[in-house]
């Protein structure tokens, strides 16, 4: 199937990330049901990595709830922009709705059918909720010693989203904008100064909508 | 199961009904001109600040071999050489490689 091929090497990407969020919440003492259920209904990738130390501390409901919003903000606009490309019945709509993902979402094109949205949402799904199961099997099985390296992990999944973030705005800018380099050079720019300026939690939502706003102007027609 | 991990169980499911599936569960009218908006110039303001989010975050790790290895990829992926099997390999051999020799 040419979606599951094309979604594979993400796929692939994700396994070390989830892998650890399985054994740092083993180690925090989570169960497997418990990080399997984690990772089947709060599928968020860098959520459920902030949440790990409030719910040690047993923090509320809200601020953890209002912290993980913020976090995954940006799904908001994404979710948006892929409507038509979602299952028309409301279960299955939900269903594909919460397992949306950074990477499923750059590895998917306009023309995808519902069928093809399904299988990359899905693969990228699978393989971060058994990952990390296997993960806390990992950290249950092999000494603490090994698991204390400096190792980061979850670098292969940066350059995934790097790689295919990439691609996707090389697609996108190509016959649509005047002096597509600058434009860019000036859409980052921006981003990177709201996320100095609000941090790495809350720059998504104003970062995303003054980006939008340069973009619009910079169009060379409707 | 623990108070503290069900809360946190909770709160990330609530927050993927809030941002995930609350836009689409609706059948919003939206007219023409903000459909073609949300389709063309959306997606790529989400992209730009991808690399924005991932660059600043990845340098706060590490900044040298963050910055050339994801200055790799993104140039393999500009150029289009060997397609995102060789992207990411360049990216992670060139990190890993230059994490160690700075260490």
């Amino acid at each position: 199937m040419p979606s599951f091929r094309r979604v594979l090497p993400s796929a692939i990407a994700i396994i070390p990330v989830s892998m650890l969020f399985g054994i740092l919440t083993y180690r925090a003492d989570w169960s497997y049901l418990e990080i399997l259920v984690a990772g089947f209904l709060g599928f968020t990738g860098s959520g459920q990595f902030a949440l790990l130390p409030l719910a040690e501390a047993n923090a509320g409901f809200l601020t953890m709830l209002v912290i993980c919003a913020s976090i995954n903000s940006r799904y908001f606009p994404i979710a948006f922009t892929t409507t038509k490309r979602l299952p028309k019945t409301f279960f299955a709509r939900m269903f594909v709705a919460h397992i949306l993902g950074d990477e499923a979402y750059a590895t998917e094109k306009n023309s995808d059918t519902v069928k093809e949205t399904v299988c990359i949402r899905l693969t990228i799904f699978v393989f971060w909720v058994v990952s990390g199961v296997i993960g806390a099997m990992i950290a249950k099985a092999i000494p603490n010693a090994w698991l204390s390296t400096d190792i980061h992990l979850g670098f292969p999944a940066s350059v995934v989203l790097v790689h295919l973030s990439v691609s996707q705005i090389k697609m996108r800018v190509s016959g649509i904008f005047h002096m597509q380099l600058v434009m860019v050079i000036a859409c980052l720019l921006s981003g990177t100064a709201f996320y100095l300026l609000l941090g790495s939690t809350y720059f998504w939502m104003p970062g995303i909508i003054i980006v939008a706003l340069i973009l619009d102007k910079w169009k060379k027609y409707e | 199961m623990n108070e503290g991990i069900i809360t946190a169980i909770w709160a990330l499911f609530f927050t993927s009904l809030l941002v995930r599936v609350l836009p689409v569960l609706f059948d919003f009218q939206f007219p023409e001109k903000l459909i073609k908006w949300m389709e063309r110039i959306l997606p790529l303001a989400v992209f730009l600040n991808f690399i924005v989010y991932i660059f600043l975050q990845e340098m706060q790790v590490s900044m040298i071999p963050a910055m050339v290895s994801l200055g790799i990829t993104a140039i393999l992926a500009c150029l289009n050489r060997g397609g995102l099997f060789t992207g990411v390999l360049g990216g992670c051999v060139s990190y890993y490689l230059l994490s160690a020799v700075l260490a």
